[in-house]
Formats: C-alpha cells, sequence, structure tokens
C-alpha cells in the first residue's frame, strides 16, 4: 500500500463507509467484491463490523461499538505467507510491536525537509536497527528442502528444457525431426528466474536466490516473473522495480588448466564455467512515475575466495534496501511537487478567470456607456417634447378657467388628459434611471 | 555333361537358330521347347548320368576357378574340404574374420595360426576334430588376409600429413598391413553405429545425422583400447596418435564431411603431443609490437620494427621483421636506382649493427603518374642483388591501400595487381615475397572483379610466396546453413551433428583453406590496441586451425 498523503483521508472516508451500510452495499459502490473491500480495509487498518452485525442491528439486538480508526503503519518486515502458521506469528509480531519496520508519514515534512533525506531516512531509527539487526541475520542454509515456488519451477523447466534439447536436438535451427516416439511435448521456454549457472553449482545458486526471495518477501515485495522470451524477474519494492540476474562467470581453458597435465583435448579458447558466481541488481522507479528518464542504478556482487557471496547475501539486501528507500523519498517528494505545483496551476488558473470576468464586466459597462451617451439627444428632444407638451397643457387649463361654456371645458380638458398622457409618454426620465439603475446593477454583480 | 543352357547353346548352333528372326518365331519356340524335353528325355536320364556327380563337378571347377588365382597355396586344401564335408572353408573363416577387429592388423605367422586354432576349437557345424587341418586354415587365413588387402592409395590420404602417408605406406610394404583399410573399417562400424538418417516432420528434407561427438574427444573410436590391444605390432609403436588420425581422416572427409575441424585437430594433436610424426598445419609466427603481449600459450619470439629511412632507431630485443614504410617520405627509392642504393647501404649499416631480420617487409610503391615499371624493377634486382648475402632473410612486397583521400594509391591494391606482379616477378626470375595486409587487400574488392571468395582463390594460388599475414581482428561469423551433399539418386541430404559444432563462414575459415600448408608465416597483427584484442585475434585463429610455433609442442 503506498504511503501517499491522501491515505488518511482514504481511510477515514472507508471507515465511514463501512460503519454506516452493510459490506455488500459499500462494495458495489467502490466497484468490487465485498471480500475484496474486507482485505483492502484489513491492509488499511480499518476496523470493519463483525458478521451479523447489520442484521442484529435491523433486529435492534445489542450490537458492538464502532472502534475508534487506528493510526496507520505500513508493515515491511513481516512474515508475509499464505501458510496458517505465519499468519499467527506475524500476528504475535504485531501485538509484540517487535520485529516490523515504520515508516515514517511524510504528510507533515516539507518538501525541503524530504528532500534533505536519503536511504534509510525513510524508517525510524528503531525500524533500522531492526531491519540492520534483520539483514545481519540473513544466513544461507547449508540444506533446503522446502525452495520457494519460483526455485522449484526453475528447477522443473530447466530439467525440461534439458530433455526438450536432447529430444529435439536441432529445435534451434527450426528442424524437427520426425520422430513418433518422441515423449516429450516441444514447447517454448517459459520465463522463470534468470539463474544462469553450470549443473553442479545449480543447488548453490538456489539456496542463494531463495534466501534472497524469501528476504524480499518478507520487506513485503511483490515478485513476478514476465511472460517474455527471456527468463527474468520483477519486484516491486517500496516505489521501485528491482530486478537480478545470477549467473557464473566463464574462463578459457588457457587460465584454468595446464594442458599437459590435464589429459584434456578441448581448446585453450574454450570458455568454461568457472564456479565464481555474480548477481547483477537493477534498480528503478516504478513505471507510474512520470520521469522515466532516470537512468536505473545497477549494483553488482561476485564471488570472491576470502569474501563468497553467500557472505554478501545480507549487505546485498542492505544496499538493495537502501536504494528503493532512495527511491521511495524520491517518490515522496515527486508526489509532493506535483501536488503543490497542482495547486499553484490551479491558483493561477483561478485569478486568471477572475481578471477575464472583470474585464468582460467593465467592457459591458462601457458599452452601456456608450450606448446612453448615444442616446443623450433622443432623451434630450424627448425631455422638450415632454416640457412643450406639459406647458401647452397647463397653458390650456388656464384657459379653461376663463372659459364658460361647460361642454367646451369638458371637452378641452379630455384633451388636456389626452395631451398629458402624450406627454408623459415622451417624458425620457423613467427610461434613463432605467438604464442607468441595469448599469449600476451589472457593476454592482460583477464585483 | 551339358548344362541344360549349354545343350540348349549347343543344339541351336548345330541347327543354326536365330531367336530374333521374328518372321520364325514361332517355329522357334517349338524348336527350343523341343530341345528343352530332349535334354529332360532323352541326354538327361538315369541310365547315362548321374546328376548329383555333375552338380559337384561344376561346382567344384566353380570353386577352382574361384579360389585358384586367390588362394593358390590354399586351393588344394578348399577343393578337398568341400568334397567331403560340402563346407567352403573359406567362406566360414571369411564370416568369422569379419568379427574380428585387428584382422587388419595381423601379418605374423603366430597371428594366423593363433586364429586358426580359436576358429578350429569353435567350430563346430561338422562332427570332425578341426585342430587336424589347424595347419592348412592358417595358410588358408593368411592368404585371405593378403587377398584382402589392398594397397593403401596415396590418393584416399590427401589431407594427412606426408609422414603418415609414408608410414602407412611402408607399414604395407614390410608388413602387408593396409592402415588405412583398418581405418576405414573402424570409421565405417561408428558411422553405422551413430549416423541416422532421419526425415523433418514434414518429410520434405532428409538429413544425416551425426550422433557422434568426435571434436574435442580425448579418445575418439575407444582408440585407446585399440594401441593397448595391439601396441605390441612394431608398425603401432608410439603411434597411438597418428593411428587415431587417420581414423579421424576418414570420418571426417568420408563418413560426416566435417572437414572444418581437421586443420585444428591435427594442431591439436600436435600441441598436445598426441603424435609424434605430425607436424603443424596453418603454422604462424606471432610478431609483436608495441608492447603488445599475446597470451602465455602463445610463445612471441619476433618483433615488428617499422622505419622510413632504413635506420633502426632502438636495437631489437631478439629476431625481428622490419618493415621499410617507403610510401611517405621516400617514395622515389622504387623509381631511382641511385636512391635505392643509398637505402641499401643505411639498411645494410643497420643490420651491421643489429644483425638483419627474418623479414625484410617494404611497402609497394605508390602508383603515381610518372611510375615506370622498368625502373620499378631494376631498383628491385638491385634490392634483391644486394640483401642476398643475408641468407636467413626474405624480402616481402608488402600491398597497400588505395582510394583514400588520406593515402596515395598503391600500385600493389587490389589482387590483380598482385596476380600480375607475381607473373612479372617469375618472369624475371625475382625471388621477391609478398607481405599480404588482409584490411587493404580485402578493401580493394570494391575496385576489383575479385569478390571475397575470388581472393582467397587466388592467394591460394601464390601461398608459397606469401610469408606475412597483416591481420586485424575481423569479427567472426557463425554460418546460419546447413552443409547440403546430393546422394545417388539427386536427393539432398542436409547434415546434422547432435553436438552442435559451429560451421564458420568467415574471414579466418577462408584464410585456413587458403594456406593449408606446412609452411610457416608471420602473424603480423594490425590495429590491435590492447591484449584483449589480441587475445581475441589468436583465439579466432586457433579456432580456425592455425597453430603458433611458439604454442606448445612442435614436431619437427
Amino acid at each position: 500500500m503506498n504511503n501517499s498523503p491522501n491515505i488518511n483521508k482514504i481511510r477515514t472516508e472507508l471507515y465511514d463507509d463501512v460503519w454506516s451500510e452493510a459490506m455488500i452495499i459499500i462494495a458495489k459502490k467502490y466497484g468490487v467484491s465485498d471480500n475484496g473491500l474486507r482485505k483492502r480495509c484489513k491492509a488499511l487498518s480499518i476496523p470493519i463490523p463483525p458478521v451479523g452485525y447489520w442484521a442484529k442491528k435491523k433486529t435492534g439486538k445489542p450490537v458492538v461499538e464502532k472502534p475508534p480508526l487506528p493510526l496507520f503503519t505500513e508493515t515491511i518486515l513481516s512474515n508475509e505467507s499464505q501458510t496458517y502458521d505465519s499468519v499467527v506469528s506475524r500476528i504475535n509480531h504485531k501485538k509484540n510491536n517487535t520485529g516490523l519496520l515504520e515508516l515514517l508519514t511524510f504528510e507533515d515534512l516539507s518538501i525541503d525537509q524530504i528532500e534533505n533525506m536519503h536511504g534509510f531516512d525513510l524508517m525510524t531509527s528503531k525500524s533500522l536497527e531492526t531491519f540492520t539487526n534483520w539483514c545481519n541475520s540473513l544466513v544461507i542454509p547449508g540444506r533446503l528442502n522446502d525452495y520457494d515456488d519460483l526455485i522449484s519451477k526453475h528447477k522443473f523447466e530447466i530439467e525440461y528444457r534439458e530433455a526438450r534439447d536432447k529430444e529435439y536436438p536441432f529445435r534451434d535451427e527450426n528442424i524437427i525431426l520426425d520422430d513418433p516416439l518422441v515423449k516429450i511435448r516441444n514447447r517454448d521456454n517459459e520465463s522463470v528466474l534468470p539463474i544462469e549457472v553450470s549443473n553442479g553449482k545449480r543447488n548453490r545458486a538456489y539456496r542463494i536466490i531463495d534466501t534472497i526471495i524469501k528476504s524480499l518477501y518478507n520487506l513485503k515485495a511483490s515478485i513476478s516473473i514476465e511472460h517474455t522470451d527471456k527468463d527474468n524477474i520483477s519486484i516491486e519494492l517500496l516505489h521501485s522495480v528491482v530486478s537480478f540476474n545470477m549467473y557464473e562467470h566463464k574462463s578459457k581453458r588457457r587460465y584454468l588448466f595446464d594442458p599437459t597435465a590435464v589429459k584434456d583435448f578441448s581448446p585453450l579458447y574454450q570458455e568454461v564455467f568457472n564456479k565464481i558466481f555474480q548477481i547483477n541488481w537493477q534498480i528503478s522507479k516504478h513505471r507510474y512515475y512520470d520521469s522515466l528518464d532516470e537512468k536505473p542504478i545497477f549494483l553488482s556482487y561476485t564471488d570472491s575466495e576470502n569474501n563468497p557471496l553467500e557472505k554478501q547475501v545480507s549487505k546485498m539486501i542492505f544496499e538493495v534496501y537502501k536504494e528503493c528507500c532512495n527511491m521511495g523519498i524520491a517518490y515522496i517528494l515527486n508526489s509532493k511537487r506535483s501536488n503543490l505545483e497542482f495547486e499553484q496551476k490551479e491558483d493561477e488558473q483561478c485569478a486568471k478567470e477572475q481578471k477575464r470576468k472583470q474585464k468582460e464586466i467593465e467592457e459591458e459597462k462601457q458599452d452601456h456607456k456608450d450606448a446612453l451617451i448615444k442616446n443623450i439627444t433622443v432623451h434630450a428632444n424627448d425631455w422638450f417634447n415632454y416640457e412643450q407638451l406639459n406647458r401647452y397643457a397647463n397653458e390650456l387649463e388656464s384657459y379653461i378657467e376663463t372659459c364658460t361654456n361647460e361642454e367646451e371645458v369638458q371637452l378641452l380638458r379630455e384633451y388636456i388628459q389626452l395631451v398629458r398622457e402624450n406627454a408623459d409618454k415622451n417624458n425620457p426620465l423613467s427610461k434613463i434611471l432605467q438604464e442607468m439603475r441595469a448599469n449600476n446593477v451589472q457593476v454592482d454583480n460583477g464585483y | 555333361m551339358l548344362t541344360i543352357d549349354e545343350y540348349i547353346a549347343k543344339m541351336k548352333r548345330a541347327e543354326k537358330l536365330d531367336e530374333f528372326d521374328f518372321t520364325k518365331n514361332t517355329e522357334n519356340m517349338t524348336a527350343v521347347v523341343k530341345y528343352v524335353m530332349s535334354y529332360f528325355n532323352e541326354y538327361l536320364c538315369m541310365e547315362t548320368c548321374d546328376a548329383e556327380v555333375i552338380k559337384l563337378k561344376h561346382i567344384t571347377e566353380k570353386l577352382e576357378e574361384e579360389i585358384g588365382k586367390k588362394y593358390p597355396q590354399s586351393k588344394d586344401f578348399v577343393l578337398n574340404f568341400y568334397l567331403q564335408y560340402r563346407i567352403r572353408i573359406h567362406k566360414e573363416l571369411d564370416k568369422r574374420i569379419q568379427n574380428e577387429l585387428y584382422f587388419p592388423f595381423y601379418y605374423t605367422e603366430q597371428d594366423f595360426s593363433s586364429l586358426a586354432e580359436d576358429f578350429c576349437n569353435k567350430y563346430k557345424i561338422i562332427d570332425t576334430d578341426m585342430n587336424k587341418y589347424r595347419k592348412d586354415i592358417a595358410i588358408l587365413i593368411s592368404e585371405i588376409k593378403k587377398c584382402n588387402t589392398d594397397v593403401p592409395h596415396v590418393s584416399e590420404m590427401i589431407r594427412l600429413d606426408n609422414r603418415i602417408v609414408s608410414w602407412v605406406r611402408e607399414t604395407y610394404r614390410e608388413y602387408g598391413v593396409n592402415l588405412y583399410a583398418f581405418a576405414c573399417d573402424l570409421s565405417n562400424s561408428y558411422y553405422e553405429r551413430y549416423v541416422k538418417y532421419e526425415r523433418g516432420d514434414y518429410g520434405r528434407q532428409i538429413f544425416q545425422v551425426n550422433n557422434y561427438n568426435h571434436r574435442y574427444n580425448a579418445n575418439p573410436f575407444d582408440i585407446d583400447r585399440i594401441y593397448e590391444d595391439n601396441k605390441q605390432r612394431p608398425f603401432l609403436e608410439n603411434k597411438c596418435g597418428e593411428l587415431e588420425m587417420i581414423v579421424m581422416h576418414e570420418w571426417l572427409f568420408n563418413c560426416i564431411y566435417d572437414d572444418d575441424y581437421w586443420s585444428e585437430y591435427v594442431n591439436l594433436c600436435v600441441s598436445r603431443g598426441r603424435v609424434n610424426i605430425v607436424k603443424n598445419v596453418n603454422i604462424l609466427i606471432p610478431v609483436t609490437s608495441g608492447g603488445l603481449e599475446y597470451p602465455a600459450d602463445v610463445h612471441c619470439p619476433i618483433e615488428h620494427i617499422v622505419t622510413s629511412d632504413g635506420v633502426i632507431k632502438r636495437s631489437p630485443k631478439d629476431a625481428y621483421i622490419l618493415r621499410l614504410d617507403v610510401t611517405q617520405t621516400h617514395a622515389a627509392v622504387w623509381q631511382n636506382t641511385e636512391e635505392m642504393a643509398a637505402l641499401i647501404e643505411k639498411m645494410n649499416s643497420s643490420f651491421r649493427e643489429y644483425s638483419a631480420p627474418q623479414i625484410l617487409e617494404i611497402s609497394a610503391p605508390i602508383k603515381t603518374a610518372s611510375f615506370n615499371e622498368e625502373n620499378f624493377f631494376s631498383c628491385c634486382a638491385l634490392l634483391e642483388k644486394r640483401m642476398k648475402k643475408y641468407s636467413s632473410m626474405k624480402v616481402a612486397l608488402l600491398n597497400g591501400s588505395g582510394n583514400q583521400r588520406s593515402k596515395p594509391i598503391s600500385s600493389l591494391y587490389t589482387i590483380e595487381d598482385i596476380i600480375r606482379l607475381k607473373a612479372q616477378l617469375r618472369e624475371r626470375n625475382m625471388h621477391i615475397q609478398f607481405s599480404i595486409d588482409f584490411t587493404a587487400l580485402l578493401a580493394s574488392k570494391k575496385d576489383s572483379n575479385y569478390d571475397q571468395n575470388g581472393i582467397f582463390g587466388e592467394l591460394t594460388e601464390i601461398k608459397n610466396s606469401i610469408v606475412c599475414l597483416n591481420i586485424n581482428n575481423v569479427r567472426p561469423q557463425v554460418g546460419n546453413f546447413l552443409k547440403v551433399r546430393t546422394i545417388n539418386d539427386d536427393t539432398d541430404v542436409n547434415y546434422l551433428n547432435k553436438y552442435k559444432y559451429p560451421i564458420y563462414d568467415d574471414f579466418y575459415s577462408m584464410l585456413s583453406s587458403t594456406f593449408n600448408d606446412n609452411q610457416q608465416r608471420y602473424l603480423i597483427p594490425k590495429n590491435i590496441t590492447n591484449n584483449s584484442e589480441l587475445e581475441t585475434l589468436v583465439d579466432n585463429l586457433l579456432r580456425s586451425g592455425f597453430a603458433f610455433s611458439g604454442g606448445g609442442k612442435q614436431n619437427e
């Protein structure tokens, strides 16, 4: 599980969800099975309701209280295995709180602080001590009975390849001889661990690789072999992809034997295995990294007389894990930087949008102003018409006072009413005020 | 007493019957039927003859004719034995001898009498004591051996060392033993046991699959046991490796056609001391320059010194080859005898001080507009004459490059130039040799009518005149093909080896097959910058069948 900055948020959401409704309903929401959701909760240390919790609650029976969400610490060094015993042992480990590695929480650390971190700064000092002790305790067993599955597959595949090549000696030249009595099916190589050593030295290689693989599992690595035409191994460990290959060195016969002393007819230029093993590690950033242009890190360990590979396994695991920690720090730093960059970009985008809107409002206001200015003469003419008609009406009313004929007075009054109505129609004030108000409202809304 | 066919023939002659006269077809048929009836009814009747006696007479006559020439001493014994037991004893002995692996090695009376004794003791077909015929049987066996042993032909042993051929011929002359025949029998027995004809899964192709691992085998054909069983024979004394080599020769060239391995095999046999009378093939004398060191198994006694004016500036450590590069500063020496004489004088002075080199390698003249061939040959003649006093030193012309902006074109650039010059030197009875710079020569392909195969083919013609090989590190190329041969009925057979021997089709394999003799030539590494590159070059040359004169044991 990645130690991303949002992990706590995700945990809280998931915790609330699983305690709000039945697991099967929540699982549908996330698009996973209920079992899948349970596993994820377990991996994230989220407590889930016990079996029958929702049924009891529905019938009003007493149920267990919702436990608080515990703090999340990523367990690194664990006995990751599917056997019951090892699960029990792992639980006991947890209970005793010993033998576990804890990674630091990076949410509160600044980019500058993370930039100054290297290698094992990723883990607490106590964890580093635990890890160092564990590395130093790694020993290659003298004899192995329970090989890892990957080793067993390698053994089986190599045996198959040898038998197949004996049965089809010319398959490399794409020549299959017609033989109805063939016992072995001819198929392409299946990818297995990249171990290339002489037959006599294969058990030694298996013991070393078995120890390495089991150690990597303990470090919570995910190990897989890709189906390609070459033997390979891909180990996902702390945001890194690690691979290795083991091979036995070859020397020309001229450096190994005295041709006059050995009754051997092989040519001196022939290269033969010389019992010296080498393991090459390649550590690269995970493919979900943005910047893939960075070169991978190579580590190499070779047998020597005083320091056989068996003795170098502790150092090997230690150094590989250190490089993975470095990659982990780089990953966190990268994520933080990306987040910061994203936030900055969002702010900039927001400010830009506001500026654009302001500009639009000002332009609109200016348009209104221009339109008002353009209509001023119209308004002035209307106003003069209005004033003129009102004066005309007033003068007619003065005239009425002098008038005696009731019928005339009545008719003139009706006429004056028409004049005034017409004058009101020409009154531009309401229109001007309306336009001025609309302009002011837009300005207010713009701010 | 006539047989039926003789009777018919006699009657036919008497009556002048012509069976090809188709006009009398019916009459002829009737006549022949009449002859047959008269033969059985009249001529061959119980009263007049005994069919058994007649049959026996015929058989003995035939037997006498058959063995009369082959086994003159045992003729009577074989006939009497047949008459007595109705058994062709020589055929029985033939069968017995086929099971005797070492019979081709038998040559003493003891060998034959012990085989006769063994035969007599084990022969139970007739109810008699065969031991009474033991002496006769021993003589018959010796005659069978003599009759069955062919003269070894040199043409069969074309790739074998001359000393092995002499040994085989001498053994035959002295002991009547054909060692090559033994080798053929042995390799044939391995062929029958290990080589299988197979079809591809679609049945279209036929493959000859060799399941025997002969390459780099410390005891091929179980030769150690064969030698151990026969080492008392004088002609095989200390000749285990030589015997193995004959068998291997037959196996490689006539059974499984893996001839690429031959040169390397011979050199391995010599260097590991498996053979005593065989000489290396494709021998190279390593030459070093610029502090380059050969691998420990290649002893390098020769230094390569380059000068442009004939003056040796530092003392050579040991034996050396002197290269005189006159292309840049002293180009006129090939056109002016006086300048050549001056140059010779400088060299003489150097040789007086440091002794003469093994080879004086001089770069060929530059091709200019004013180049005159006669002047060149005059200079050559002068050089040859003045250098004659250094009897152990050979003078060699080095071919040069052409069509390069930085360097002038050499008059000895393409293979055509080399062939022409060789012919001209031969005409003038000059004994100037050649030092071949293969980088330059192969680069001249574009200006030549010869491709790479053609160039090597032409070099084969003049290989005796080539004393130095300037070679750079060419990447070896494994041929991506199968060897194919057409067998009797025009069917193509692809050759496969279960043990997957790589087939090289590259510069080194061509170089090896070009020279392929016992002559020693100098190897001058070209454009080699470090010891690792030099080791790669050495390994490629070893793989392609070259030997280094300083490496391992040498048979002289």
